[in-house]
């Protein structure tokens, strides 16, 4: 991003082809399955679906080779045209593939392709089958648009695409008024995040002056004395603001507390649909936005701050509510939730390289579980309660045993994905600066470390239920069991495969050392977009952000430093701690549930009865959330429109003064009864008072310039010729000189 | 060329005269004949795009005539960034209300044609008029065919909500007469007997502070009631309510839309100093309009209603944008007022579909319709969303602008402005909720009631009223290009415009005069940035201006006639002599 | 010598006679005529001012009342007789027609 270095590239291809798959999809889907048949038209409406994304991931890697191949560029750019522009606001609708964005691209469209191949087989018989992929697709496009955005515009634009589809796709099933809702609540959250977006770039408008990456970058190179430090809106430096704003965008989005309630009911929508939109990527594009404006987010300290503690206490605190759920997909969306937590834990650390490799890696083994999970719910007649499962495994081995790889992945086994990369994490939340309060780190590793643990043991806990054991569920659905199909398999494989060996991309130092000199890929891919002390470094302001007594110091800690990286002792002991975590957390789940569930784990539920109820209930969130926002909101309109619309300005206003003339009209009808003689009457009797006043205060004729000859003297009754004092032109047609006396006077003789 | 605007004011009276004779059963014929005769009049404005000068501010198509000498007052027309796409938003939306509106009008077919086509004279004269008596004349010529719409061919209740439409409007255009007639005295007086009432012309008139908000707020009250702005809304949910189909799509897409046309092209312009000391009152009013419409919206069990209260929470933003007097402020209501009318004269029309097929409007009668009409919820999801301000889609483009505007310049007229943007932007999140609750409520769940199990999907006929809708929502949204290179150079100039003026009459102002002058009688004028830039310095030096209190007279009130010699002050000298 | 005061004197006394009769009186007919007492009166007084001024404006606009007079005399003994066919009576208490 800070390179300057972009050279021309059609990107647009890249979001295009999903995006006219979608299109075909739409408009002539329905069509095609009625004039080719069900079965060739199901057929040529997912190929086209898989088509559009297969060629997404083709222009993907081809331009991430051109990236990597080509010496001295770091990004590749592409002006579509401008889009909106007035005054000095100029927005193109500019597109920018970076080292990051190259890094959501893959996965998006990897993944993305995987989960489309996978639905398949999932959707199978539904009815909807064409809009469905159309949905998918139109997804994929929204999801590339937000991360190849140039400007933050650009990525709102995605970023309101991707929530309309995952509103459209969680409704997806809409007769069930449930999922319906279930859908509008997730818009209307991600709504309350984007009114933080919007808030954002307004605030980073004012004093940029543009909403590219770039010119955001370049202003903020400044370190402490650019203008986001130094200027203040509302008293509040504008890096400060603008990152909160920002940041409550991406806890909509993300699914972090205060806003995640709504990603458990998502999984109202299909399977497939939890694995690509609410796990491996829209739900993302929070730690996305955050790693991307991360030279802005370091000048903010404070907003680092909230971020590392919500963070990480999102990831507690789901975590602690996934123990105790019963629903395999609800398990799942909150491992989920607690897994974002991590990741914005690392961002609040400002260990960008890590939060993004947790991310992919995440999207792996995520995107593999849901789909696990998904072939599990078909296989059993779409029940998704884990008390009436059990021994799948001897009907489902592949699901089983990829199922049980992305468990080790995400508990943190060793040599599995999640033990680099959520290690890294954990290492990071306990060496790094905290910039804002002293100590803060600690207690966010030590939140990290207990949802750790939780994570092992729910995954276990699921696994083993689902899985091992004896089947607990009716007889009927145990000999009817839908075997496995490959095309719901083979992406499963594939996967797994990636959940187990991805982490070797991020080996950490002190264990490439050891083995002799594996590099940390990940983060030296990422180098040009996250290493803010280099470039800070490189604009001459070293001392702003790579000084440790700075309050922008960002990295590791003096205490634990060794050549620029974490001391490998400390690197194998932390590791050692999160294994040790790790194991346990499994140990108990095999110990408890190993065959279905065991009285003990019932003894233990009821012992610690009041924090299972608590975490069996979800906290009660939504019912608060109910309580105390959304029928006040209700409330309110009501009131609102019953006694201010209706009452006051209608009954009171309008009616009131239209009812006042009314009745006077009513009244002073009565004089009109029609008798002219009475009519007669009073117009004498105004007559004779109007001459009256006259004759008793003569003046009382005197507003206007009197044209009475001043010869004769009426009873004081005195014309005004006095001076004019203003104004110097003639005055109004309305006031007339008056007659030239001596012609009057000539007159009178 | 210069005569295409009067072929545009002719040809709908043309066709309305034609319209009327025919006999009262001739429904379908009439509104044939109509749909002919609006159709050409899209055809003829058309040609004011293709006409239309890129990159000029001023007025184009320009036709000046005299018309009542004596007074001054001529008819004069032209066409510039801020009417040219309202007009032909009026001329597209004419014809789709007469195909949109072609079963559910089934009386007195003559009568609602000819209604139908005065009422676009009215609302393209108004928009074309560069004379304040002609504007006031259009103004006035399209209140009553839609008094009529309402009351002849609405709902149960159609008088009365017609009545509350007539008399709030009247009220108001009563105050704007006046105005009107002070400002064009004042011009009288201040050149030495010239009497004209031609907007450039009066423009050049600086009154003063107190003359000015008089003024201002007489305006306000005429455009205010019209937009409409928060306490003067509640005629519009009930007008919307009962007027027809056609009825609802005229009044929200266009008619709504001259209100805050009326600001940008008379109000701010002529009156800049209390514009510019209005606008934080405006913009309260706004943004309480707002948050309240969609508040109000979210209870509505009409849905109807409700979308006239969204309109209500809509049209805040454009006034805010207004209120930012910036290039992205006005660009982006002008922008806005397009979307606006597309996306709710969608949705009415997709109310005014399902009131065809079952006689309510009630959200509780529906549910599960996605089944049973899908293309009828795409299209009305299309113009949800748009209306909804989704990106990519109409309605984002004016709204960005608008706040861009209003938050990054709005601070050199209207102090707390961010704040005010802050509270607006809250409008997003409850602009959606109402929007996904009227959609869930129509279309998704499962279908609760027998009556909705058989309802027919959207025609041919109702296909291509809505195609020419849905396209521009979508493709104005994706490419606004060739929209906004026409008003921008507008915008540039109107505030330009009004920077000078504001600061001229900032320095009249301060020179105690107590009578309005022409702009060129005040120093500096002939160098406009210098002008601006002495009196704004950096920030904003004018919060409030004071008026002056040490002169003799306080009483230039709104009266018609000019205090030539004053008596007020005259009489107690007399009495001692 | 005969001043101004006294055709005034006389032109009032005219016009009141006049307006008693109208309020007075219940016959249409006499109703009419002593409206044309009141306008007889204003003519008084108008030819009197002329004179005062040595202007012929009061004696042309007198001109003009006596027409009209006579115009309305004629339109107004209409309407009597078409009121007295339709109603068999000329009583002014009994006609309210000019309040519906």
């Amino acid at each position: 991003m800070p390179n300057a270095d972009q050279i021309a590239y059609n990107l647009i291809y890249i979001p295009l082809f999903p995006l006219l798959g979608a299109l075909f999809n739409l408009l002539f889907g329905k069509l095609l399955l009625r004039i080719a048949g069900d079965r060739l038209g199901r057929e040529l409406v997912h190929m086209v679906a898989i088509a559009a994304v297969a060629f997404s991931c083709f222009f993907t890697i081809s331009a991430v080779w051109t990236e990597m191949h080509i010496k001295g560029h770091d990004a590749l750019t592409q002006s579509a045209y401008l889009w909106i522009y007035s005054g000095e606001t100029q927005i193109g609708l500019d597109l920018l593939l970076d080292h990051l964005s190259a890094v959501m691209c893959m996965v998006i469209t990897g993944v993305g392709l995987l989960i489309h191949i996978f639905s398949v087989g999932y959707m199978d018989k539904d009815p909807d089958y064409p809009r469905y992929f159309a949905y998918l697709n139109l997804f994929t496009a929204s999801m590339l648009i937000l991360v190849l955005g140039a400007s933050l515009v650009v990525t709102f634009v995605g970023w309101e695409g991707v929530g309309v589809c995952s509103y459209l796709l969680i409704g997806f099933w809409y007769t069930d008024e449930s999922k319906a809702s279930a859908g509008k609540k997730a818009f209307i959250m991600n709504r309350i995040g984007d009114f933080g977006f919007i808030m954002g770039m307004l605030l980073i408008y004012v004093t940029v002056h543009s909403l590219d990456f770039q010119a955001i970058a370049d202003m903020c190179s400044g370190g402490v004395d650019s203008p986001f430090v130094t200027h203040a809106v509302w008293g509040v430096p504008v890096a400060t603001l603008a990152t909160l704003f920002l940041f409550l965008g991406c806890t909509g989005k993300s699914a972090q507390i205060p806003l995640f309630t709504w990603l458990p009911d998502a999984m109202a929508g299909p399977t497939p649909v939890s694995a690509l939109i609410h796990a491996a990527t829209m739900v993302t594009a929070g730690v996305y936005l955050v790693v991307r404006l991360n030279f802005l987010f370091v000048l903010a300290p404070f907003t680092m701050a909230v971020i590392a503690v919500v963070g990480a206490v999102t990831a507690l605190f789901a975590a602690t509510i996934a123990v105790t759920q019963n629903d395999i997909k609800k398990v799942l969306a909150y491992s989920t939730v607690s897994q974002l937590g991590y990741m914005f834990l690392a961002v609040g650390m400002g260990a960008w390289g890590a939060a993004i490799f947790h991310l992919v890696m995440h999207a792996f083994f995520k995107a593999c579980l849901f789909l696990g999970s998904g072939a599990v719910i078909e296989a059993c007649h779409h029940n998704q309660d884990i008390r009436e499962m059990g021994g799948l495994a001897e009907k489902m081995p592949v699901t089983s045993k990829t199922f049980l790889v992305s468990c080790l992945a995400i508990s943190g086994v060793p040599l599995f994905s999640g033990f680099f990369s959520k290690d890294e994490i954990l290492l990071h939340a306990y060496v790094n600066a905290s910039q804002w309060s002293v100590g803060l780190n600690y207690v966010a590793y030590v939140f990290g470390l207990l949802a750790a643990f939780c994570t092992a043991f729910y995954m276990f806990r699921l696994y083993y239920l689902t899985f091992k054991g004896e089947f607990r569920g009716d007889h009927h659905t145990w000999k009817h069991h839908v075997g496995e199909v490959w095309i719901m398999s083979m992406p499963l494989v594939v996967l797994a495969a990636l959940a187990a060996f991805g982490g070797l991309l991020g080996v950490p130092h002190v264990l490439g050392e050891m083995v002799g000199g594996i590099p940390h890929v990940f983060d030296a891919w990422l180098a040009p977009v996250t290493d803010i002390a280099h470039r800070f470094n490189h604009s001459g302001l070293a001392t702003a952000v790579s000084d440790p007594d700075s309050n922008y110091f960002l990295g590791v800690r003096e205490g634990f430093a060794h050549d620029g990286h974490v001391e490998g002792t400390v690197e194998l002991v932390m590791m050692a701690v999160s294994v040790t975590v790790a194991v346990a957390g499994i140990a108990l789940a095999r110990q408890l549930y190993i065959n279905g569930p065991s009285d003990a784990a019932a003894r233990y539920a009821k012992r610690f009865g009041l924090l299972y109820t608590i975490s069996h209930g979800k906290y009660w969130v939504d019912t608060i959330y109910d309580n105390l926002i959304v029928r006040p909101v209700r409330m309110i309109g009501g009131i609102c429109y019953q006694v201010f619309d209706q009452l006051i300005i209608d009954t009171l206003g309008v009616k009131g003064v239209s009812g006042t003339v009314g009745f006077l009209g009513n009244q002073i009808r009565r004089w009109h009864n029609g008798n002219v003689r009475r009519y007669l009457v009073v117009l004498l009797l105004g007559v004779v008072g109007v001459l009256a006043a006259v004759y008793a205060n003569p003046t009382i004729s005197q507003i206007g310039p009197s044209k009475v000859n001043p010869q004769f003297d009426l009873g004081g009754l005195r014309p005004t010729l006095g001076p004019r004092r203003k104004p110097p032109r003639p005055a109004a047609p309305a006031a007339p000189q008056p007659p030239a006396a001596p012609a009057a006077e000539g007159a009178a003789q | 060329m210069s005569d295409v605007l009067t072929i545009l004011l002719v040809l709908p009276i043309v066709g309305a005269v034609i319209v009327s004779t025919l006999p009262q059963r001739e429904t379908n014929l009439a509104k044939g004949v109509g749909l002919g005769i609006s159709v050409l009049q899209f055809l003829v404005s058309l040609s004011l795009l293709s006409g239309f000068e890129l990159g000029t501010p001023g007025m184009q198509f320009e036709t000046n005539v005299p018309w009542i000498s004596e007074l001054g007052i001529n008819y004069h027309v032209g066409v510039d960034g801020f009417s040219l796409f309202i007009i032909l938003l009026t001329t597209l939306l004419t014809p789709l209300c007469i195909l949109g509106g072609w079963k559910s009008i089934d009386k007195r077919g003559p009568e609602f044609t000819a209604a139908l086509l005065v009422l676009e004279v009215g609302m393209i004269g108004a928009l074309i008029s560069l004379d304040l008596i002609l504007f006031f004349t259009f103004w006035e010529l399209m209140l009553v065919p839609m008094y009529l719409i309402i009351g002849v061919w609405g709902s149960e209740q159609r008088v009365a909500a017609a009545v509350k439409f007539f008399i709030y409007t009247m009220l108001g255009s009563a105050l704007m007469l006046a105005a009107i007639i002070y400002l064009a005295v004042a011009h009288y007086n201040a050149t030495g007997g010239v009497w004209t009432f031609d907007l450039a012309a009066l423009q050049q008139v600086v009154l003063t502070p107190r003359e000015q908000t008089f003024c201002f707020w007489a305006f306000i009250a005429s455009f205010a009631i019209k937009v409409p702005l928060f306490p003067v809304h509640t005629w519009l949910p009930d007008a919307h309510t009962q007027a027809p189909t056609p009825g609802s799509v005229i009044l929200a897409g266009v008619l709504l839309k001259l209100g805050t046309y009326g600001m940008l092209r008379f109000a701010f312009p002529l009156f800049p100093l209390a514009a510019g000391e209005g606008t934080l009152i405006l913009g309260i009013l706004a943004v309480i309009g707002i948050i309240y419409g969609a508040l109000v919206a979210y209870v509505q069990s009409d849905a109807k209603r409700l979308v006239a209260f969204s309109s209500v929470s809509h049209m805040g933003f454009i006034v805010l944008g207004i209120c930012s007097v910036s290039v992205q402020g006005f660009t982006g209501a002008t922008f806005q007022s397009l979307g606006h009318g597309l996306t709710t004269g969608a949705l009415f029309l997709a109310i005014g579909v399902l009131y065809e097929r079952r006689h309510t409007r009630q959200l509780s009668e529906f549910g599960g319709l996605a089944k049973v009409m899908p293309w009828f919820t795409a299209m009305f999801m299309i113009a949800m969303l748009g209306s909804a301000g989704l990106p990519g889609m109409v309605g984002f483009v004016g709204e960005f602008l608008i706040l861009v505007g209003a938050f990054a310049h709005g601070g050199l007229t209207t102090p707390y402005i961010r704040e005010l943007v802050l509270v607006g932007a809250v409008g997003v999140i409850l602009g959606a909720v109402y929007l996904l609750h009227l959609f869930q409520k129509l279309m998704f769940g499962p279908i609760t009631n027998p009556k909705n199990e058989h309802l027919k999907d959207l025609s041919l006929r109702e296909r291509i009223v809505f195609a020419p809708l849905i396209v521009l929502i979508i493709g104005m949204g994706v490419y606004p290009q060739p929209f906004l290179s026409r008003i921008n150079p507008t915008s540039n100039a109107a505030v330009a415009e009004f920077n000078l003026k504001r600061c001229a009459s900032i320095m009249h102002a301060g020179s105690w005069a107590d009578h309005a002058v022409m702009m060129s009688e005040i120093d500096g004028c002939e160098d406009p940035e210098r002008l601006i830039a002495a009196v704004y310095g950096d920030e904003r030096p004018f919060p409030w201006i004071e008026v002056p209190t040490e002169t003799p007279e306080a009483s230039p009130t709104a009266e018609t006639q000019p205090p030539a010699p004053q008596p007020a002050a005259d009489r107690p000298q007399q009495g001692a002599r | 010598m005969l001043s101004i005061t006294h055709f005034l004197a006389l032109s009032g006394a005219l016009f009141l006679i006049g307006v008693c009769g109208v309020l007075m009186r219940r016959n249409v007919l006499i109703v009419l005529m002593s409206i044309e007492l009141m306008l007889n009166g204003a003519n008084m007084s108008l030819i009197a001012f002329s004179r005062l001024w040595g202007n012929h404006d009061g004696q042309i606009m007198a001109m003009f009342t006596i027409a009209v007079a006579a115009a309305e005399a004629a339109v107004g003994l209409a309407i009597v007789v078409s009121i007295f066919r339709s109603r068999a009576g000329t009583d002014i208490d009994d006609l309210g027609l000019l309040r519906d």
